[in-house]
Formats: C-alpha cells, sequence, structure tokens
C-alpha cells in the first residue's frame, strides 16, 4: 500500500503545525488547508486517506465539509478536532461518519494514537480488497483456464488419448477417433487394447507408464488405420512423483510421408537423368581411345560431334531443372510488360528457319489479320514458344510441314503449332507434361531432349494465367494450343506505336 | 574381308552403341547392330551373329528376358553373350542384382562404362 496520504484542515496555523509535527517521521505524506473551502479544493484536486477536521472554522465548517466528504469521498476516514466545550459536536460528527475525534488541547501521543489506528482501518480495507481482487481473479482464471483447456483439446488436430497407470482409456478428444479410426463406443472407461487393435500401440503405452519415460513411435498405414502416424506417449506424474496414466498423442504425418516419398523420386530419377547422358559421354571418349586412323577417322568425327551434342544437352538439362524449380518454388518475378504477339513469333520464326531448312520442312505462318498484345515476361515467353515449336521442328520427320497459325477470341489470343509430325499416343499424351517424361520408341530414339521442356512450357504459361492443350494422333501429327488474355493497351499508347511504325 | 567374326550389339543408347560399334570395329569385327531387345532378336534371327553384347537396361525387352529367350532356343543357345550393366543401374534400381547377373545364362558380364581393351579382350576369349 502506497504511502497514507494525510490533509490536515483547520484555521489555526498553531494547530496544523502542532499536528504536522506530531505525525512527522512516519510515512505519511501530509498537507494542509487553512480553510473547508480550501480543504475541499485540496481533497478534490490531490486526494487524501485521512482527514484531519476542525469542526469550527469561518466559512464552510466541519461539519459541511464532512458531510461533503462523506457524499463525495466515502472512503476517506475522518477525524474530528474539537474543543473539549464542544464534545457533543464531536458526538453527532461521528454520527454523521467520522471515524474518530480529538479534543483540544491534545498531546502529540494520543494524535499519533488516533491516526494509527485510522491507518490500521485502512490497511485492513485495502487488504481485505485486494484479497477479495485476487479470489475473483483467480476464479475467472481457473474457470478460463478449464474452458481454454478444452476447446485447445477439442480443435487439436491430433489425436490424444489419456489413459491411467492400468491402461484404461479416461479421456479422449474427437480427433482419437477420426484419426485413429476408433469403432469402439464408448472408448471411455475400456482398456486400450480394446480400441486400438495394434499390439505395438500398447506396448508403447505400457512402456511408458512401466518405464517412466516418453516414448515416440511411427506407424505405417494399416498398422492403426489408413493413415502414417507419429505418437508420444508420455507417463503423468502426480506432484508426489508417482505415475498416474500416460497421455499419447498421435500425429497424422502421411503428408510428410508422401511428400518426402515424392522427394526421394525426384532425386532418384534427376540423378538418373543425368547419369544416362553421362555414362554415354564416358563411353565415347573410351572409345576416342582407339586410333582414329583410316575407316575409323569418320566413326570418330562423328562421335566428337556427338560428345558435344550431348554435353550441350546436358548442360541445357540442367539449366532446365533450375528453371523449373524456380518457377514451382515461385521465386521467379516476372517482368510484365504488353508484347506484341507478332514480334515474339517473328524472332522465332528466324530462330528455327535454318533448322526448317536442313530439314526440308514447309513452315507455313498464318498470323491473325490484327495487332494483338499480351501482357507477359518477354524472355519466359520466349522460350516457351520457341521450346513448342522447335519441338514441332524435332519431332517432323524431314520433309514434314508445320503450321504455326494466330487468332483472337474472346479476350484472349490463341497460339496454335500444328506439325505433320509423329504424333504422340494416347498412353503417352496424359504424361507429356510430366517431369523428364519422353516418349520412347522407334521414332524418338535419335531424337535428344531433357523431357522438361513441356513442364517449363505449362509453368510459364500458367504462370501468365494462360493454358496449354494439345491434341496428337500418331503419324498423323500433332497441335498445341497455347490461349492467353490479351492485354488491354490503352488507346492513346497504340497510337503512338502506329505512329511510330 | 569375309571372314570377319560378327558381333551384334544391343544398346537403347545410340550414341553408346556408336562409341562400342567403334571400339569393337577397331578390334576387327564386323558389327551390327540394335537398339532394344526385341530388336536384337530380330537380328539374330536374320542373320546369325558369331557373339551378342547386350545391354541390360532396355526398354521393350530387357537384356535379361532377350538373354534368356536367346539361350532356350537351340538354335542360339550357343551364341555367347557378354551382358553391359551400369554399376549404378544396380544400386538405384532393385531390379538388378549382382545375383541376377549371375543366375542369367549369359557367358560374362562387363559393368559399364566399357573400357575398350578389356572388352576386346572378352570378345577374342568367348570367340576361341
Amino acid at each position: 500500500m502506497d504511502a497514507i496520504r494525510i490533509l490536515i484542515v483547520d484555521d489555526e496555523k498553531v494547530i496544523r503545525d502542532g499536528v504536522e509535527r506530531a505525525l512527522a517521521g512516519k510515512d505519511y505524506v501530509i498537507t494542509k488547508a487553512e480553510s473547508g473551502e480550501r480543504g475541499i479544493e485540496m481533497i478534490r484536486t490531490a486526494g487524501c486517506d485521512i482527514l484531519l477536521l476542525d469542526l469550527m472554522m469561518p466559512g464552510i465548517d466541519g461539519f459541511a465539509v464532512l458531510s461533503w466528504v462523506k457524499e463525495n469521498q466515502p472512503e476517506i476516514e475522518v477525524i474530528v478536532i474539537t474543543g473539549f466545550a464542544t464534545v457533543s459536536k464531536a458526538v453527532s460528527a461521528m454520527k454523521q461518519g467520522a471515524f474518530d475525534f480529538v479534543g483540544k488541547p491534545f498531546t502529540p501521543d494520543y494524535i499519533r494514537i488516533v491516526v494509527g489506528k485510522a491507518v490500521g482501518k485502512l490497511r485492513l480495507q485495502a487488504e481485505a480488497e485486494q484479497l477479495r481482487e485476487e479470489r475473483t481473479l483467480s476464479l475467472a482464471a481457473i474457470n478460463q483456464e478449464q474452458s481454454r483447456l478444452k476447446t485447445v483439446f477439442g480443435c487439436m488436430v491430433e489425436a490424444v488419448i489419456i489413459t491411467d497407470r492400468e491402461g484404461v482409456v479416461v479421456h479422449h478428444n474427437p480427433a482419437a477417433i477420426n484419426i485413429l479410426e476408433i469403432q469402439t463406443d464408448p472408448v471411455v472407461g475400456k482398456p486400450l487394447a480394446a480400441s486400438i487393435r495394434d499390439e505395438t500401440a500398447v506396448e508403447m503405452v505400457f512402456e511408458a507408464i512401466d518405464g517412466s519415460q516418453v516414448v515416440t513411435r511411427e506407424f505405417a498405414p494399416g498398422s492403426i488405420s489408413r493413415r502414417y502416424l507419429r505418437a508420444h506417449c508420455s507417463p503423468v506424474r502426480s506432484s508426489g512423483g508417482g505415475i498416474l496414466g500416460s497421455v499419447t498423442v498421435f500425429e497424422d504425418i502421411s503428408t510428410h510421408k508422401e511428400i518426402d516419398r515424392m522427394k526421394s523420386d525426384f532425386v532418384a530419377m534427376v540423378a538418373h537423368e543425368l547419369k544416362a547422358p553421362l555414362a554415354s559421354i564416358e563411353q565415347m571418349i573410351y572409345a576416342l581411345q582407339v586410333d582414329c586412323k583410316y575407316e575409323a577417322l569418320h566413326s570418330c568425327n562423328a562421335l566428337h560431334k556427338r560428345m558435344i551434342v550431348r554435353t550441350r544437352d546436358l548442360l541445357q538439362l540442367i539449366e532446365n531443372l533450375l528453371n523449373l524449380s524456380k518457377l514451382e518454388s515461385g521465386t521467379v518475378i516476372f517482368r510484365l510488360e504488353p508484347v506484341q504477339g507478332h514480334e515474339i513469333l517473328a524472332d522465332i520464326i528466324d530462330i528455327v528457319t535454318p533448322q526448317v531448312q536442313s530439314k526440308g520442312l514447309k513452315l507455313e505462318y498464318k498470323p491473325c489479320p490484327h495487332d494483338w498484345w499480351i501482357n507477359v515476361d518477354y524472355d519466359h515467353l520466349r522460350t516457351a514458344f520457341l521450346n513448342i515449336i522447335s519441338n514441332a521442328v524435332k519431332y517432323t520427320p524431314e520433309g514434314g510441314r508445320i503450321e504455326i497459325a494466330t487468332s483472337l477470341a474472346g479476350g484472349q489470343a490463341c497460339l496454335v503449332v500444328r506439325d505433320s509430325g509423329i504424333g504422340i499416343g494416347k498412353d503417352d499424351l496424359p504424361h507429356i507434361f510430366d517431369r523428364f517424361f519422353r516418349v520412347k520408341g522407334k521414332a524418338t530414339r535419335h531424337i535428344t531432349g531433357s523431357g522438361l521442356g513441356l513442364a517449363l512450357v505449362k509453368s510459364v504459361v500458367e504462370a501468365h494465367n494462360g493454358y496449354i492443350d494439345v491434341q496428337s494422333e500418331p503419324g498423323v501429327g500433332t497441335a498445341f494450343s497455347l490461349h492467353f488474355p490479351l492485354a488491354e493497351v490503352d488507346a492513346a499508347a497504340m497510337e503512338k506505336m502506329a505512329a511510330v511504325e | 574381308m569375309a571372314d570377319k567374326k560378327k558381333v551384334l550389339l544391343v544398346d537403347d543408347d545410340p550414341d553408346f552403341v556408336e562409341a562400342i560399334k567403334v571400339i569393337v570395329e577397331n578390334g576387327g569385327y564386323a558389327v551390327r547392330v540394335a537398339y532394344d531387345g526385341a530388336e536384337g532378336l530380330e537380328a539374330v534371327a536374320e542373320e546369325k551373329p558369331d557373339l551378342i553384347v547386350l545391354d541390360v537396361m532396355m526398354p521393350v525387352m530387357n537384356g535379361h528376358e532377350a538373354c534368356a529367350k536367346l539361350k532356350a532356343d537351340p538354335q542360339t543357345a550357343k551364341i555367347p553373350i557378354i551382358l553391359l550393366t551400369a554399376v549404378a543401374d544396380r544400386v538405384t534400381t532393385s531390379t538388378y542384382t549382382h545375383r541376377d547377373m549371375l543366375e542369367s545364362q549369359a557367358e560374362d558380364y562387363m559393368p559399364k562404362p566399357v573400357e575398350p581393351m578389356e572388352l576386346l579382350n572378352l570378345i577374342k576369349h568367348w570367340l576361341k
């Protein structure tokens, strides 16, 4: 409790100072007022705990001050100071709620005793108040704690099962029924073995209870439920140290396991895809250890060329892999800008023309009659388009034809790349966008590729809110169609562009 | 030279086939190639080789299958077969193990990549 604030209100300075002296040295904060008005004002502004009040004052007298205090600040203890001639007034002041009175003249001791009593009363009151508050608070806390625990318990994703030391279930949360796929009803009051028909799970609980230690186990699908579970079983001790029972938390880790498996598969696949070309390159290096003279010279030159091609493919594969992983992790920042569709395609056609000519293919470009714009990252989209068009060149036998056409409809731009190539079989078609998928067969044997190109294209197209579609018939050809939302290029920019052109 | 011994090479990687072909041709043999087990059997049916170098990991029909078929046919059972196996394949895929190699009826086997002199020595040995 803070220091007791005492206000002395008396019109006689001698009394004020006398009282102050008597109370000096104690842990009181003492203020003084020379009139009733001033006293009330000081109570109003600064407040006080004990008021020493002279009854007989000019202006507002002690009774008026007392009744003001009792009405406005009843918690203040008032001790009235009065002459012996007017003890009857003191009595009526007490009746009005004063705590005690001091008759003038008084000894310092007497003042100290009376004030001490008032202080004692105040302290008791404060303590009682504090106790009451604490009790109310802790009751509220207990209520809250219980309902909080209940809520947490009920909302937990993990299954929780509490048993006594004999392994009889005393409590469980709703998730337990679901995750552990328990069909026993009720679960509570029966041995754990009645609800979980997995011996190792029951053993785990007894191991925790008997060994007084935390036991962690994993349960493969099919043992307890269809999920992959990880369980932590802890013994519960009483405050005396004895074992009361156990708490087991079952966590569904199926998703973790699945992701783990996918990761391992992927790593194995990447390792294989990297290893195969390297093994070939290594064998070619071995082969070149033989004398490259006479009739072997031609073969040696061919091997040299193939080693370069395979090495370049390998680098491209790693590059694609990195790009794909960046795209899939979402760390690629696309710098979107309005790009003219015709421009991007003309550029790509220039790039593939030498290959088209060397294979004797016929490439036909049928652009739509209007200019069209898409809001894309130029480099990424160019790579995607190039991928699709070079695939058409790669998988179309000599003398075949490739048609590139664009059209606009429903706020979308559509690019169709159609070839008269080897086509894709029905069984393979659903997989062509899978990573590392390559159609294997006689026709594709001599065509190299990473099996990542189309996976990349799909990621890029979808990142631009577009979609990709494929139609194919073996021996007839394949058509890829890519759709993108058209960019809304404002009229002013269009005019500016037109003016420049 | 008409008296050159004929070796059939079967592997699904064209570059690997080309590399082995250079090595074997350089050793003085006539080489024919095929790119999977089934093609290999066709080639044998067309023209019986003196020896077959057969890769284990192949699509359509793998080396073990092709080997078993050749050994089951009295017409071809006598043709020596050298199986080629990538060491890493045996580690990463449980399909092919060392025991498989021992249990197969192939005359010999070699890990990939193939060291030229070792392969030529082996071919020479089985063509004796």
